[in-house]
């Protein structure tokens, strides 16, 4: 075997991955639109961009700790903990319960959610698969206990233009958000040392050490905007829906890792981009829409969602063994 | 490290168990019955869920206004759990057994046991038949056929009318869905689209912007929770469309009333988790106390929440069902005070 042949396939392996993702999209699309000759409608993309935004901020998070060789369960609850702290310190009208205050709370929040998570898995070197259940326990009691887990109305149309308003009377502002997020995390991932030490870890956390770098900062951090972005998803979420209730967590975990692993983020660590998150978080979301559209039975929905899941994690194992041969 | 780590661990489970060894006990003491006070044990299918949270509210209040005393327990959604619960309570003698049944069936040995050493037992929700047994339920399946024939009066009979249920296989959800569906099939014209929402507010929005995405024309939509239909509602108002589709829920919560008064919702439904817990522990007294009552199977009263205006309309319909409508006020004031579950004294 020569020495040139590893680095080619390496090349292949990662113009498939991103490429794969681009292809789904668009059959999906084009399966669509001939089945339903509706769907490819203003209404419907402009739906997409409000329905997209706060699963694929989670799903950018969960994409770079899953790139650092971690995984984060607690972006589910989370949400709804963090939802339910905000949505309570704004009916309890605290420091003036503005939007300014709520977005703080989901701010600190999300960040409190990471660091914990962070320190357990960085400094406690606690596997982060039992460490993010464990917290996602603990979260999930809290979004009960907050607020006494009764649901609070949000009727501030500051805090609501967040979700629901939109720019140019059709651009909802939560995908304007959504996407300064996603670029944000790019330049995190590919303009600074973190994002560099970010993949390093998901490739090598031994080396990593070795080479001397602070790996429990960093991986303190990188829990900690994972936590961030959480937190802004839970503002949208409230400031959407117009309402807090614990049970907003819906179906947030499942979708945000589906998302990332389907836009080819490997879960074992090392690979990821924030477009491929980005294009599959929207496959993710026309799932269910292209079932509605469709007229198929619902509980059809999560047999569409697990085969797709399942299909993109069958073909990451593929091209890793293609890879390494 | 992780030496330490391992033997924190150990000492943190070894303690936990000590410490729910020590939570049993204390529960207990506290069985013992001081001053003559009734006591009721009630076991619900688990304590992590909002509904029954808020019937232990509930149940406390109407405790409290009753003077008896009552012991929650939770299955955790484990039948045998739930089994050796009720043999517990049957040993410590309660003077009333109230349980969420997870399988009725499976109950059926157990509850003979408690009827024979004289313990009346309820089966919230759940039928079994047995001497000294009895069955709480509030009818959702009934009240959601109603609202399926009050919307489709109010839709003129035909056209498109959308259904977000909770989630298929959950007891509730299955007959306020079934409820709706045995309606709709009165009304031919009338097609029916039907969406899960899992109980999220935010998975019943996204349904509610897709469906009305795909059918412009949607006439109708009833949603078989407050706080799903709260949000959904947002899509709605989204597409423009509050003249266009005629909106019904269910549930009665304070917020959905308010929607209701202001004229977003046609109607709701009162149910209540709360008034449910206030409700049940009501007939367990009444239980405890030795009175009998004279149908094995006791509802709740539920009432449809609606505008003066709309009541006129409702009546008009002249739709055979026997009906309790209260104001969207009145409704707010039952949630919290339980002013219809006033005690008889």
């Amino acid at each position: 075997m020569n020495q040139g042949s590893p680095l080619a396939n390496a090349l292949k392996k990662s113009n498939i991955k991103e490429i794969a993702p681009i292809i789904i999209l668009v059959s999906m699309l084009l399966v669509l639109n001939t089945l339903n000759k509706d769907f490819m409608s203003l209404r419907t993309l402009f739906n997409m961009m409000q329905q997209v935004s706060a699963v694929g901020i989670v799903a950018i998070g969960a994409m770079i700790v899953i790139i650092s060789g971690g995984i984060d369960f607690t972006a589910g609850y989370g949400l709804a903990m963090i939802g339910m702290a905000a949505g309570t310190v704004f009916a309890a009208d605290i420091l003036g319960g503005n939007i300014f205050v709520v977005t703080l709370t989901c701010l600190f929040a999300g960040a409190a959610v990471g660091t914990l998570n962070g320190f357990l898995v960085a400094k406690l070197n606690i596997v982060p698969f039992i460490a993010t259940l464990a917290v996602m326990s603990l979260l999930q009691g809290m979004s009960m206990l907050i607020g006494g887990g009764n649901m609070v109305m949000i009727r501030e149309p500051s805090i609501l233009w967040l979700g629901q308003g939109k720019l140019f009377q059709n651009i909802p502002v939560s995908f304007v958000l959504y996407v300064l997020l996603c670029f944000t995390a790019y330049l995190i991932l590919h303009k600074t040392k973190m994002g560099v030490y970010i993949y390093a870890l998901g490739g090598n956390e031994d080396s990593v050490r070795y080479v001397g770098i602070n790996v429990v900062k960093y991986k303190i951090l990188l829990y900690v905007i994972a936590g961030t972005y959480t937190g802004i998803a839970a503002l949208l979420t409230i400031s959407k829906l117009g309402l807090a209730a614990p049970s907003i967590y819906g179906s947030t975990l499942l979708d945000a890792i589906a998302a990332a692993v389907i836009g080819g983020t490997s879960l074992s660590g090392g690979r990821g981009k924030v477009m491929g998150t980005f294009v599959g978080t929207i496959i993710i979301v026309l799932i269910t829409t292209a079932l509605t559209y469709l007229n198929i039975r619902p509980e059809m929905q999560d047999v569409f969602k697990g085969t797709v899941i399942l299909l993109a994690l069958c073909f990451d194992v593929f091209i890793s063994k293609i890879s390494k041969e | 490290m992780k030496k330490i780590l391992t033997l924190m661990l150990i000492i943190a489970l070894v303690l936990s168990v000590f410490a729910a060894c020590g939570g049993a006990g204390a529960d207990e003491e506290n069985t013992q019955p001081e001053n003559d006070k009734k006591v009721l044990g009630i076991i619900l299918i688990d304590l992590t869920n909002q509904f029954f949270i808020d019937m232990v509210e509930g149940g406390d209040q109407a405790a409290e206004d009753y003077g008896v005393e009552v012991i929650w327990k939770s299955s955790d959604g484990n039948i045998d759990k739930q089994i050796s619960l009720m043999e517990n309570f049957i040993e410590q003698g309660v003077d009333c057994i109230l349980v969420n049944p997870i399988d009725s069936a499976a109950l059926e040995g157990v509850i003979k046991q408690a009827s024979e050493a004289g313990i009346p037992t309820v089966a919230m929700a759940g039928q079994v038949d047995v001497e000294n047994s009895y069955t709480t339920v509030y009818n959702d399946y009934e009240n959601t056929e109603i609202i399926g024939h009050i919307l489709a009066n109010l839709v003129g009979k035909e056209g498109k009318v959308a259904l977000l249920y909770g989630n298929t296989g959950n007891l509730v959800s299955d007959l306020r869905q079934g409820g709706f569906e045995e309606a709709m099939k009165a009304y031919p014209n009338i097609e029916l689209i039907k969406q899960p929402m899992n109980w999220d507010p935010a998975t019943g929005l996204k349904a509610a912007q897709d469906i009305i995405a795909a059918n412009p024309d949607l006439k109708g939509l009833h949603c078989v929770s407050d706080a799903v239909t709260l949000a959904a509602y947002q899509a709605i108002k989204d597409a423009g469309l509050e003249d266009q589709i005629t909106v019904t829920s269910y549930d009665g919560n304070p917020d959905s009333c308010i929607a209701v008064e202001n004229g977003d919702f046609v109607l709701t439904l009162l149910t209540g988790s709360k008034r449910a817990g206030y409700w049940n522990v009501q007939v367990g007294v009444m239980l405890a106390n030795g009175e009998k009552p004279d149908e094995q199977i006791i509802n709740m009263g539920t009432h449809f929440v609606m505008t003066d205006e709309m009541k006129t309309t409702v009546e008009a319909m002249n739709l055979p069902y026997d009906i309790s409508i209260i104001q969207p006020q009145e409704a707010i004031d039952m949630a919290d005070l339980y002013t219809d579950f006033e005690p008889e004294k």
